[in-house]
């Protein structure tokens, strides 16, 4: 089944056709939730809730942009949406990471992935938002800000913070990692 | 030496830097290795690899999605099985009725229809009491048993229900191309349903009663007309 048929399908409810977007689309959803999110078991929920609210609003998808475009739309909507609920009920402090960055040094593309995505889920929401919306997903200052509700300046400048606050973390760890004697490289 | 702040190379990493900075990074060997590490993350940033959701995550959301109303599965029935299922039923239900109807007329004349004397064979059967002479019918202890007990009720119910017709009539079966077309109807129904449950022994044995019933009639008609029914 081609992508439009499929989405036809789904826009009437078809189970199978439904199952077969979220196949496709599961993974890319999950990922941009999950790093917004910061932590697994929020972003379970806040995945599920972008599905949710896609499939509500798939009757009204006309096709005037790439299906995938909208929904990783409603997909960030919806976790940024969750990360203001959040808000209004629990102060999150940025804990510190556990373990230390980079195991294997810079030199191991994995390794500095992996150090990268503890780094995200170690800054706090705002800091992680931005950079997971501009760095990660790609996503324009002007974009952010309409999304956020604030001047593109101010995504801007926020992003920057976010960064050294990252690489701050990157070199903390580095630094453990030395200390203990660990240096891969 | 003051060191560029990390916000400025965050800054630098995208915009051009200001001749002050260009400056400084020109000199500052460690300026420049953290501005190149700070590209080479935002570059593996924008590679990050998708993730798959928990297996148990599709569960979940086809539930909350079925509860919502958005999710259409399609019902083990469709209306049109439905049909099929009820046309099957009646077709059942007629059977059986002209097996009824067609024993209380043969027991009249039970001594002089042979076709009567043949259900009467059948039914003397031990295994094979039907309700309508006041027995009540043996459960087949087998598969097999069943199997046999509905081939040995098949024939006499068809052979009384024609002479039910005759004597109904006043004359052999009416128009034989009408009731050709009536079995083939049974036949296409008794199809339906065989496709619907294909390892059913009595859908099975109606089907192929029918199919003997059909060919039967086929080849009266053709050999009214002077035709090959083959």
């Amino acid at each position: 089944m081609n992508e439009t048929e499929c989405i036809r399908r789904a826009q009437q409810g078809d189970a199978a056709a439904i199952r077969e977007l979220y196949q496709k689309y599961g993974p890319r959803v999950h990922a941009v939730v999950r790093r917004l999110a910061g932590e697994d078991a929020l972003a379970e929920d806040w995945a599920q809730e972008a599905w949710v609210r896609a499939f509500r609003a798939l009757p009204n998808f006309r096709g005037e942009s790439r299906f995938s475009t909208w929904l990783y739309r409603i997909a960030v909507n919806s976790a940024l949406h969750g990360r203001r609920w959040r808000e209004r009920r629990v102060s999150r402090e940025a804990p510190l990471p556990e373990g230390p960055f980079e195991p294997g040094g810079r030199s191991d593309p994995v390794a500095l992935r992996l150090s990268l995505q503890r780094a995200l889920d170690a800054l706090p929401d705002g800091m992680r938002q931005i950079i997971v919306l501009h760095d990660v997903e790609g996503f324009t200052h002007d974009e952010i800000g309409a999304q956020l509700g604030i001047a593109a300046g101010t995504s801007k400048s926020q992003l920057f913070k976010a960064r050294g606050r990252m690489r701050e973390l990157l070199q903390s760890g580095r630094s453990a990692h030395r200390a203990l004697g660990m240096e891969a490289t | 030496m003051t060191h560029l702040r990390l916000e400025a190379i965050a800054r630098i990493a995208d915009e051009t830097p200001t001749a002050e900075e260009a400056a400084h990074l020109e000199s500052c060997e460690p300026c420049r290795r953290e501005l190149e590490e700070m590209r080479e993350d935002i570059h593996t940033l924008s590679l990050l690899p998708d993730m798959a959701p928990v297996p148990e995550a599709w569960g979940a959301l086809e539930r909350r999605l079925a509860d919502e109303g958005l999710l259409r599965v399609k019902p083990r029935y469709s209306f049109d099985n439905v049909n099929r299922v009820m046309q099957v039923a009646a077709t059942v239900l007629v059977f059986a009725g002209g097996a009824l109807i067609g024993r209380i007329s043969a027991s009249s004349s039970v001594e002089t229809d042979p076709v009567a004397t043949s259900l009467q064979q059948a039914t003397s059967n031990p295994n094979v009491r039907l309700a309508s002479s006041g027995g009540v019918a043996a459960a087949p202890a087998s598969l097999e048993e069943a199997a046999a007990l509905l081939r040995q009720t098949e024939e006499p119910y068809f052979n009384a229900l024609t002479r039910y017709a005759e004597l109904a009539t006043g004359s052999p079966v009416g128009d034989p191309v009408a009731r050709l077309a009536a079995l083939q109807a049974i036949v296409n129904t008794t199809a339906a349903a065989l496709s619907q449950a294909p390892t059913d022994p009595v859908v099975n044995g109606y089907h192929l009663t029918a199919l003997a019933q059909r060919d039967a009639a086929l080849k009266q008609v053709a050999a009214a007309t002077g035709e090959r029914w083959y």
